[in-house]
């Protein structure tokens, strides 16, 4: 309850102001008997908030292989012959092409503890990446001849690999062998591995270079885009809640639900309505009624896939209420700086009260806040006379 | 009461800066709406067609809106408003979609948008239109400047009736059931339909001469090819109903675009990687490749060889007639040297179908160098595929 300060009318001052007014002086009839103000009562209402948020990023990578190489081992430019990493976004294949999910994102070849990074990729295709001149050169390899038994080994690292025809041929350091000489020529028909890779087929040796000439290339690579992979769980940020909602006579309090931090993760939230009410986790959802507000937040990683800034010609969603079912996601992964947004706090603040706004206030109505954690006044109006947050 | 009036009060302050700023030619934005005919009965979809342009030398920001889009992307910079007069339009919302926060838009100096919308069925109300009678329309771009700025589009109305005899009978059917109506026409990207209803819309198609048909069959076509329940038969045979039954060119230039190609291209190695038969993956892969490497290269004699007996053009029966016809396709400037270049392949309408599109140059001696686009088709006839002219094909 607020109370503004009691007050009694000035017969004095009433008169004065309507002989101003009417130029008739003595005239005002009204207010001839004390008049008191009683005080202003608000109606304060409490926003119960439940705040929700997925658990921790789980599979935004892909874990593949290379077949095909433009350029050298140590001039390499892009890797091809991947299985399909196209997730539907613009890229060099698509019409018309973008740069793809991987742009900024990285390429980590060969297998741990061994691993060469690659960053930034510049764009993908359905089924390759590029990236500025990069070496793969130091990738381990092992390699044995064809022998059925008491085979020959070798191992160290590649210092070069280029394509000829179809067959790549692989210069090696080599650190370890198990003959002495090593017997080249008997690693025909035999297999090599690279970073951990599928064995290929050795078709040609050279002693004399230390070379071996395989009929393919594979080799193991992880490709992950830009995206940051840690912020996940954590709780959306509130703090300009309590100050935001102070006009419309409404307090957030966080005294509901059961702050699950482990909702089930999801990559991006599709723009079904329907899916999305299955992902959220709000307990206190049946509370909500006209006596009780409810409200839900929950932390999710990233819109629906054609709004993720992955590659960053993309729109961002970053958030969004299920009009009229209610229940709010913010997405953190769109809110970072490395995704275009020049001050993420203040950016986050704006969405949790954006999507906030929209569920309390009943409106899918555009805008919601001044951009600056504020309602506008269309808001802060429709918010007083709501009769319950969504659904 | 109280919420009436308060709507009321600020909106008619805003017609009015609309009003006098529109004739104003330093409008920051022009906003523009028009539906895709002016009568309708009750029941029926409007589709709208949202201009927004910039007619000034600065870019604009401006916000996105949940509005009901024809498509699920790309979202909306206008939004809706409806109402029974002139002055009483509030902001009209499908409550099927969410609402997000976007960054704007920017708009460049110059630049006009466009955004199909459509009106027919709200979670919270139900029809739009519920009893005959002249209602407006309104669009409504807000400027994302502080304090942002709303543009509203000069009104237009609609005049809606009682359905006739013809189409009362479907009116009512699709009344009770009105929220898959809805979500047919609203989402068809998402809407799961049941079988009672999609057999009745069936047998709409199938009979009636109501109105309501091709709205039915144009978003049944949709809902089957972009929907839960892919069919690419039932959404290729429900497009030549709704291209059929047309009765407004909006609605057939919709029916036509999705008899014709609608998914996005692909490249010959996205399709060779992607989902669709895998007929088509191995017809791409290991012969339409080497075709389109033909056709790059310009050599019809490598075109030949890499044209199996499989291929045929313009359902002609024989390989050699064929190829005839393609080289004619290709030599018509004698003398001059031909370089053919593919630029892409595309799911065609329906899954047994590619588009390839491509561009041939004509350099003529003497002649100023001309380039032109053509497209070629893949069909597949049960065993067999056939290419032909895409532009010819209907």
């Amino acid at each position: 309850m607020n109370s503004d300060a009691p007050g009694q009318v000035d017969q004095t001052k009433a008169d004065a102001a309507d002989d101003a007014f009417t130029g008739k002086p003595g005239d005002f009839q009204g207010f001839k008997v004390p008049l008191t103000w009683s005080p202003m009562l608000t109606v304060w209402r409490k926003l119960h908030v439940e705040i929700d948020s997925m658990g921790s990023v789980a599979g935004n990578q892909i874990n593949t292989a290379f077949t095909d190489i433009v350029g050298t081992g140590t001039a390499l430019t892009e890797a091809r012959g991947i299985d399909t990493i196209d997730d539907g976004s613009a890229n060099l294949d698509r019409e018309p092409p973008g740069n793809g999910r991987f742009k900024n994102g990285t390429l980590t070849v060969g297998t741990v503890p061994s691993t060469i990074t690659i960053s930034p990729i510049t764009a993908n295709g359905n089924t390759k990446v590029t990236f500025p001149t990069s070496s793969i050169a130091g990738l381990p390899f092992s390699a044995i001849d064809n022998d059925s038994y008491g085979n020959g080994t070798m191992s160290g690292t590649i210092t070069q690999v280029t394509k000829s025809g179809d067959n790549f041929v692989w210069t090696l350091n080599v650190t370890a062998q198990n003959e002495n000489p090593i017997d080249w020529p008997d690693f025909v028909n035999g297999t090599l591995s690279v970073g951990g890779g599928s064995n290929v087929s050795v078709v040609a040796a050279s002693a004399a270079t230390s070379r071996l000439t395989t009929s393919a290339l594979s080799i193991p690579c992880v490709i992950h885009d830009d995206d940051d992979d840690t912020l996940l769980p954590k709780s959306p940020d509130t703090s300009t809640l309590a100050a935001a909602f102070k006009p419309t006579y409404v307090v957030p309090v966080y005294d509901v639900g059961d702050n699950n931090m482990n909702v089930p993760f999801v990559r991006n939230v599709p723009e079904d309505s329907a899916a999305t009410l299955t992902i959220q986790r709000w307990n206190s959802r049946p509370q909500n009624a006209s006596g009780f507000w409810v409200a839900y937040l929950l932390a999710g990683f990233q819109g629906q896939l054609s709004r993720d800034r992955d590659p960053d010609t993309e729109l961002r969603t970053l958030g969004d209420t299920v009009d009229p079912d209610g229940g709010s996601l913010i997405y953190l992964e769109i809110h970072q700086s490395h995704e275009g947004v020049g001050n993420p706090a203040a950016e986050e603040q704006d969405t949790v009260l954006h999507e906030t706004g929209h569920a309390v206030a009943r409106s899918p109505d555009e805008p919601v806040t001044d951009g600056s954690s504020t309602f506008n006044a269309n808001y802060v109006n429709r918010i007083r006379s709501s009769p319950r947050p969504w659904p | 009461m109280f919420r009436l009036n308060w709507r009321l009060t600020p909106f008619v302050g805003v017609v009015c800066f609309v009003t006098s700023a529109a004739s104003s030619s330093g409008d920051a934005l022009n906003v523009r709406v028009e539906p895709h005919k002016s009568t309708f009965f009750v029941g029926e979809p409007v589709l709208i067609t949202a201009v927004v342009t910039n007619p000034g030398s600065e870019p604009v920001k401006v916000f996105y809106h949940n509005a009901p889009t024809l498509a699920p992307d790309p979202p909306s910079i206008v939004d809706l408003l409806f109402g029974a007069d002139e002055l009483h339009v509030e902001h009209w919302s499908d409550g099927l979609r969410k609402v997000s926060k976007m960054g704007p838009k920017l708009i460049a100096p110059g630049e006009s948008v466009t955004i199909d919308l459509v009106m027919l069925f709200s979670r919270e109300d139900g029809f739009f239109v519920k009893v005959p009678g002249t209602y407006w329309i309104q669009g409504r771009a807000v400027i994302a400047s502080s304090p942002y700025v709303e543009v509203l589009s000069p009104p237009v109305a609609i005049e809606v009736r009682e359905p006739s005899r013809v189409d009362r009978s479907a009116w009512q059917w699709l009344d009770a059931h009105k929220e898959e109506y809805g979500r047919l026409v609203q989402t068809p990207w998402e809407a799961k339909m049941s079988d009672e209803f999609l057999e009745e819309c069936d047998r709409l198609c199938s009979a009636s001469q109501s109105k309501y048909v091709e709205y039915l069959a144009l978003f049944l076509s949709r809902s089957y090819r972009e929907g839960p329940k892919k069919d690419a038969a039932e959404a290729g045979r429900f497009a030549d109903i709704a291209k059929t039954k047309a009765s407004s060119e909006k609605i057939r230039s919709e029916a036509d675009k999705l008899s014709r190609a609608v998914q996005p291209p692909l490249s010959p190695s996205a399709i060779a990687q992607s989902e669709v038969d895998p007929e088509i993956r191995i017809a791409v892969a290991e012969r339409v490749e080497g075709f389109g490497s033909a056709l790059t290269s310009g050599r019809m004699d490598e075109c030949a060889s890499a044209l199996s007996e499989d291929f045929l053009y313009n359902g002609a029966l024989d390989k050699t007639r064929a190829l005839a016809e393609l080289e004619s396709e290709f030599r018509k400037v004698s003398g001059g040297v031909v370089t053919i270049r593919v630029d892409s392949f595309s799911r065609g309408p329906t899954v047994d179908e590619v588009e390839v599109s491509g561009r041939y140059m004509i350099v003529a001696i003497g002649r100023e160098p001309s380039t032109q686009t053509v497209r070629w088709g893949l069909r597949r006839e049960g065993s067999r595929w056939v290419i032909w002219r895409w532009d010819r094909a209907s």
